[in-house]
């Protein structure tokens, strides 16, 4: 991890080799003996937030609707993660509850503990430090405290708006699929399908369904099992398949 | 004897003590109450009834007197007693008046123990 100053506002920022955020969520799942298996994909992330990270964590917080959940840092305080009271009652506690669902609560979690995980550093963690960076936020009101709101769009767009969402989108997806756990099974996959000798291509009706499968088994999201494969550049550019 | 220097807060103590023995789902199924009141009382949003409350020491393992202290309670028996002996109640509110330091309450608090001890544990 590195800092750097951009040019437009002269504000520092965080910046992570490739791979990094990616190796630090596997050291931290590891840590917390909830580094998940090739027969139990799933990682409980919940247990991950609620004892491992070291924050308070409040599932039915009162938010407004079209906030998913929210980190705080406050100084002299653990830093506070909220999920919304609404997200958590229709994702968690209803019977038979839709998958897609569930899986939107549980990237909710995890984008949070991201945050606190890359971003902790960012704030002091008493009145007499100084902040080590410069960090302009709106939800700031007196200049101490912080929160990171994350928005329905935040977990839709993972490649753009904020750095620090952006970061927290790739510490979420490297939390709940790990990348070493990923790769075997992409590649189990792949071979189940028949398919490992050709390259998979984006928007493929072979790589749709490797999503879905994969989605299923780590309990996220058809679209963010495809943003993982192409930031891990499983799939071939159409060049390469031209040349094959 | 209660700690009365405890800062924190009903929900901060229960939070506390319950994170490493399970999950928030798990804990509310045991208390037989709805996972978002749990969270509410966790968060200090709403102060549980008395025998909540005491399912909570039980299984936590915490100090019945010391949550319903921090609760702003007296409990159902105190406020029966307070209502037969209305110098009770007098005595709180001097209690009270004079802002005493935990030290002093302490005192106070070891000295109706050993009344109590003196009439064999009479209430």
């Amino acid at each position: 991890m590195k800092t750097y100053r951009a040019r437009a506002t002269g504000e520092l920022r965080l910046w992570f080799k490739p791979g990094e955020i990616d190796d630090w969520m596997e050291v931290e799942l590891r840590k917390a003996n909830l580094y998940p298996t090739a027969d139990d994909p799933v990682v409980d992330i919940e247990r991950f937030v609620d004892r491992h990270l070291g924050v308070d964590l409040e599932q039915y917080a009162p938010l407004k609707c079209t906030v998913l959940g929210e980190t705080r840092f406050e100084p002299g305080k653990k830093p506070k993660i909220l999920i919304n009271k609404s997200l958590t009652e229709i994702a968690v506690d209803e019977e038979d509850v839709e998958p897609w669902l569930r899986s939107k609560w549980r990237m909710t979690m995890a984008h949070e503990a991201t945050h606190v995980l890359l971003h902790r550093g960012l704030y002091p963690s008493d009145d007499s430090q100084q902040m080590l960076f410069s960090v302009e936020d709106d939800n700031s009101s007196d200049g101490q405290n912080h929160a990171y709101q994350c928005l329905e769009k935040s977990l839709d767009a993972p490649g753009r708006g904020d750095w620090r969402e952006v970061q927290a989108n790739k510490g979420m997806a490297a939390l709940l699929m790990p990348k070493s756990l990923f790769l075997v099974l992409y590649q189990a996959e792949r071979e189940r399908m028949a398919a490992d000798s050709k390259p998979l291509l984006k928007g493929s009706p072979e790589a749709s369904r490797i999503a879905k499968t994969l989605g299923r088994l780590f309990d996220v999201s058809v679209q963010s099992v495809e943003i993982r494969i192409q930031e891990l550049n499983l799939f071939a550019n159409p060049g390469q398949v031209q040349l094959l | 004897m209660a700690n009365t220097r405890n800062a924190k807060t009903l929900g901060e103590t229960i939070r506390e003590a319950r994170t490493p023995k399970g999950s928030l789902r798990e804990f509310a199924k045991k208390l037989d109450i709805t996972p978002s009141y749990l969270s509410d009382i966790e968060n200090d949003r709403r102060v549980p009834a008395e025998d909540v409350l005491r399912r909570i020491a039980d299984l936590l393992g915490l100090d019945f007197d010391e949550l319903m202290a921090k609760a702003g309670r007296f409990g159902e028996d105190a406020d029966r007693y307070m209502r037969r002996h209305p110098t009770a109640g007098v005595l709180f509110r001097q209690l009270s008046d004079s802002n005493l330091a935990d030290d002093d309450l302490a005192k106070l608090l070891k000295k109706a123990e050993e009344l109590a001890k003196k009439r064999g544990g009479q209430k």
